[in-house]
């Protein structure tokens, strides 16, 4: 049956159909040849089901915000304000980018945003100061990864829709490691720019130039605090402060930046609404796939023959990030954790991996898979934003998957740094 | 055709029967018990495929796939239905049900009134074998509730029932409907200030661990129900509808410990792991939150209509009767 | 005729969507705010919210087609020679729309299933079919899209991935 599953899903996928119809053809399929007697109309009902989560409610509204930061100078302010501190450095313009991606991450939910927001301006800069083609888009796509990693992030809303996980705890536990990760970006930046005798920006910014830039991203830089802050003080949920970064960058923009007239809105929602429905109705079909798993007991028997008896955590953790890694490199990460944290979470549990570490390696997986050959999205919409052939983009990435795999394997290893927070906060235990 | 299915020693019939919590519950135990009766009654020529943890969906969900035929028996709860069934949210109501278990438990059994809510749950597709109930509904709060005005201005967590919402603005609080994997964080960072579980929830979520006061308030009964797809029921020999019949009835008394060891475990874990002061409502308290509840009684009426109306006077009459032949 | 009609739709179609977004953001907020002045939340503000996300995720689904911002994996697609490329596509188009005619159906028949468990949303008591219409309504105008670029595929010399999308012929996608 997961032969079937599996043709189907790869093989209308490769032709080129729409991503929405192998995803919705598979569990149809399955559902005639081993269970004719059962009326497929279960599998619309799944649709609906998927998207009866008021959790999920927050991914159009922090892609929404995203939307309006982009068409704003938000990015802008950010991206003078890191550049006036590194720019002057061996590898500044590279760190900026990294550094840059950080904090856009902070501000929105999704890689390809911080792609087209953060890319646009930088790679402009990258080039100026001798970075190729081949070196700085690469670098975008995966310092991009680092959007998932530190909050808000959509693979870790959709992580929690499907395991009853706490957004909020999840969205603590992804900051280290997300700042690791730049740190990590940062030192081979620095090594690559040694290499190629690349020299950073002639002029180191004065203190009060600084200041000046500071001042002027003070206000973007209110985002996370706001969002971090709201949450944890109990003001709002997750996904109201989803719709609270909204109202923010509508204020900041309209209002204080006058960078989009008001009447502009509705545009901007036109293309968030057409994201949004591009990636819900793969939701959709994805809860029927996940539906007709667990209806085929399918995962019983997989978890059986992949892990044995006894399984430990850390073998546990590998299988699980090379099967995300794996399908992230070919569907988009939002998917790809719909359908396999229902197989994975329940022997992860019992092998004692606490459920956010599993949330942050599991998100950490989506981010690298997202911007891996063949398939990964970011790849995509690099092409579409920078208008550069696939081949080329993709021929420098794998420095940055190096990396980011180094990560995985040192938070695999050690997932007490990712559970460190719980020190300095009581544990919730989630759950349903 | 199930692997099940191909074997030629296998069953005769595949009974798919879900049920929402984990395999650690109140539910899990009951279903398991169904599995492995039913299967020895009928010589394994019936066997029980166990979907646990709304694995397949939430009760909704459930009485859906009831109604389409892709499961066969389901737990489904009234508390969580009653957008279906609306008569049923009877089981909301505070203050309906006796603080004697052994009371509940028998007007659960044998009340004409409940044969009567099982022909409106027939209306919507859904055979009802059994209601039963997996423990009384609690209070955890910052605050100690030993009386109606305790409550006011209190934010407690509710599901989203206008019905239970009605209740607690009775007692002058502020209910806020919430999801239940948010209610932790929710009690923790002071955005709601209590809520309401039986002490099993109450455990295995740790609640306690953010809350200061737990009151054995048994304002309520956490009901559920035993549900089969009619069609299916109909479908089966009659030797098996009457093994299903004496499994639900033998499971009925089983399911009156399987709470109370589950409950009382639960409580004792509570108290054994923290401070938290342990508070019960005295008859006197329980008369002074009845008087506040009674309005409820009267919006349910008029919003269920009369056969629910009707309903509900009986099963009052009933528990009164049972309480006082005691 | 046809035409004149079919932008009427899109243009409602847009309306829609966008207008979803915002009120989605606007019952959050309005939420958050009644909780934290008033101290009273919205029952209501949840099951609106999530009504808002059926008619963006169905009538969206629709109007990505008609644009072509389905994601899918062209890059197979993009090394084949015209000819090929413009045959797989008319297949595509065709086989998605008659995918999307049966999702039509069958969604019809979990409307009919949710209208006889006669279930309504918690606060506002709206009969839950309604509410589930958005699905046969989205698929049925999305089938109609993917005809319409079908024949275009046919009849013209372009090959078209939506009504309003052209593909590259260099590659690439959005
Ligand atoms: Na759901
Ligand atoms: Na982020």
């Amino acid at each position: 049956m997961i032969w079937l599953l599996l043709v189907i899903l790869f093989g209308l996928l490769l032709i080129g159909y729409p991503m929405m119809v192998p995803m919705i053809v598979a569990p149809l399929v399955v559902m005639w040849v081993y269970f004719p007697e059962v009326d497929p109309v279960v599998l619309v009902q799944q649709y609906y089901a998927g998207l009866d989560s008021f959790v999920l409610l927050a991914v159009p509204m922090f892609i929404f915000a995203a939307d309006i930061m982009s068409a704003g100078k938000t990015s802008q302010r950010l991206l003078d304000f890191i550049g006036s501190f590194l720019g002057h450095l061996r590898g500044g313009y590279a760190i900026t980018t990294a550094a840059a991606c950080t904090l856009f991450g902070s501000i929105s939910g999704s890689t390809q945003a911080t792609v087209a927001a953060v890319g646009t301006p930088m790679r402009k800069k990258l080039l100026e100061s001798g970075y190729k083609e081949k070196q700085a888009i690469p670098l975008i796509i995966n310092a991009s990864d680092l959007a998932l990693m530190i909050p808000p992030s959509l693979a870790m809303i959709m992580y929690a829709v499907v395991t009853g996980t706490s957004v909020g705890e999840l969205f603590i536990a992804g900051i280290l490691p997300g700042i690791i990760i730049f740190l990590m970006f940062s030192v081979y930046s620095y090594l690559l720019a040694k290499h190629q005798n690349l020299v950073g920006n002639d002029h180191k910014a004065t203190w009060q130039e600084r200041l000046y830039a500071f001042r002027k991203a003070l206000l973007p830089l209110g985002f996370p605090i706001l969002i971090i802050g709201g949450i944890y003080s109990g003001f709002f949920s997750p996904t109201e402060a989803a719709a609270v970064s909204v109202a923010y960058a509508f204020i900041l923009e309209v209002f204080v930046f006058k960078t989009i007239k008001i009447k502009g809105i509705p545009r901007i929602a036109e293309s968030s609404a057409i994201v949004t429905a591009a990636v819900f109705i793969l939701v959709a079909a994805g809860t029927s796939m996940s539906w007709i798993l667990s209806y085929a007991k399918l995962p019983s028997g997989i978890i059986a023959s992949v892990f044995g008896s006894e399984p430990s955590a850390t073998y546990v953790l590998i299988v699980v990030a090379v099967a995300f890694f794996i399908g992230c490199m070919f569907v988009d990460p939002l998917v790809v954790i719909l359908i396999l944290t229902p197989i994975f979470f329940p022997v992860a549990e019992t092998a004692g991996v606490d459920p956010i570490a599993l949330g942050v390696i599991i998100t950490l997986q989506a981010a690298i898979g997202s911007a891996t050959p063949p398939f990964g999205v970011d790849i995509f919409t690099a092409v579409a934003v920078f208008n550069r052939p696939y081949a080329e983009i993709v021929k420098g990435t794998w420095p940055y998957i190096l990396i980011l795999l180094a990560a995985s394997a040192l938070f695999i290893i050690f997932p007490d740094i990712i559970t460190i927070y719980q020190e300095f906060m009581p544990a919730n235990p989630g759950g349903d | 055709l199930t692997e099940t299915e191909i074997d030629e020693d296998g069953p005769d019939y595949i009974i798919r029967f879900a049920h929402e919590e984990s395999t650690d519950s109140v539910q899990h135990d009951y279903v398991e018990a169904f599995k492995k009766t039913l299967e020895n009654k009928t010589n394994h020529t019936v066997q029980v495929e166990i979907y646990p943890v709304g694995q397949l969906g939430d009760a909704t969900e459930q009485a859906e796939q009831l109604q389409i035929g892709a499961i066969d028996m389901a737990i489904i709860s009234p508390g969580n239905t009653g957008t279906m069934v609306p008569e049923n949210q009877l089981f909301i109501l505070h203050f309906l049900f006796s603080d004697d278990m052994e009371v509940n438990h028998h007007v659960l059994n044998n009340s004409k009134a409940l044969d009567t809510l099982t022909e409106v749950y027939n209306e919507h597709g859904m055979l009802i074998l059994d209601y039963w109930t997996q423990g009384f509904q609690q209070w955890t709060a910052n605050v100690n509730i030993s009386q109606p005005e305790d409550l006011r201005g209190a934010r407690i967590r509710t599901i989203p029932s206008p019905l239970l919402l009605a209740s607690y603005e009775a007692y002058g609080a502020s209910p806020t409907p919430m999801a239940y994997e948010e209610v932790y964080s929710g009690l923790q960072l002071n955005m709601i200030d209590g809520q309401e579980n039986p002490f099993f929830a109450i455990e295995e979520m740790n609640f306690f661990e953010v809350q200061d006061y737990l009151i054995d308030s048994r304002h309520a009964i956490y009901a559920t129900t035993t549900a089969i797809n009619p069609d299916f029921y109909d479908e089966l020999p009659e030797d098996i509808q009457k093994a299903i019949e004496e499994t639900v009835a033998q499971l009925s008394e089983e399911s009156l410990n399987i709470q109370e060891e589950r409950n009382e475990t639960a409580l004792e874990s509570i108290k054994s792991q923290s401070h938290i002061t342990f508070a019960t409502l005295d008859d006197e308290e329980r008369a002074a939150f009845r008087e506040a509840s009674e309005p409820v009684f009267e919006i349910y009426k008029e919003e269920v209509g009369e056969t629910g109306a009707e309903i509900l006077e009986e099963l009052q009459e009933e528990i009164a009767d049972v309480e006082n032949d005691r | 005729m046809f035409q004149r009609l079919d932008d009427l739709f899109a243009k409602s179609e847009k309306i829609i969507i966008s207008y979803s977004i915002i009120m989605m953001t606007v019952i959050l907020l309005g939420n958050v705010l009644s909780r934290t002045i008033f101290n009273s939340s919205w029952a209501f503000a949840e099951e609106l919210a999530q009504f808002f996300v059926l008619i963006v995720t169905f009538i969206g689904l629709s109007y990505a087609a008609r644009h072509g911002r389905h994601l899918s994996m062209t890059a197979l697609l993009e090394w084949m020679p015209y000819n090929s490329r413009k045959i797989v596509m008319s297949v595509i188009t065709v086989t998605t729309a008659i995918l999307m005619g049966y999702l039509t159906y069958l969604s019809f028949l979990f409307m009919f299933t949710v209208a006889d468990l006669q279930r309504v949303t918690p606060a506002l008591r709206i009969p839950m079919y309604f509410l589930v219409a958005v699905m046969p309504i989205g698929f049925f105008l999305t089938s109609i899209q993917y005809v319409r670029t079908f024949l275009r595929n046919v009849r013209k010399h372009s090959i078209h991935e939506g009504t309003e999308k052209i593909m590259n012929k260099e590659g690439g996608q959005s």
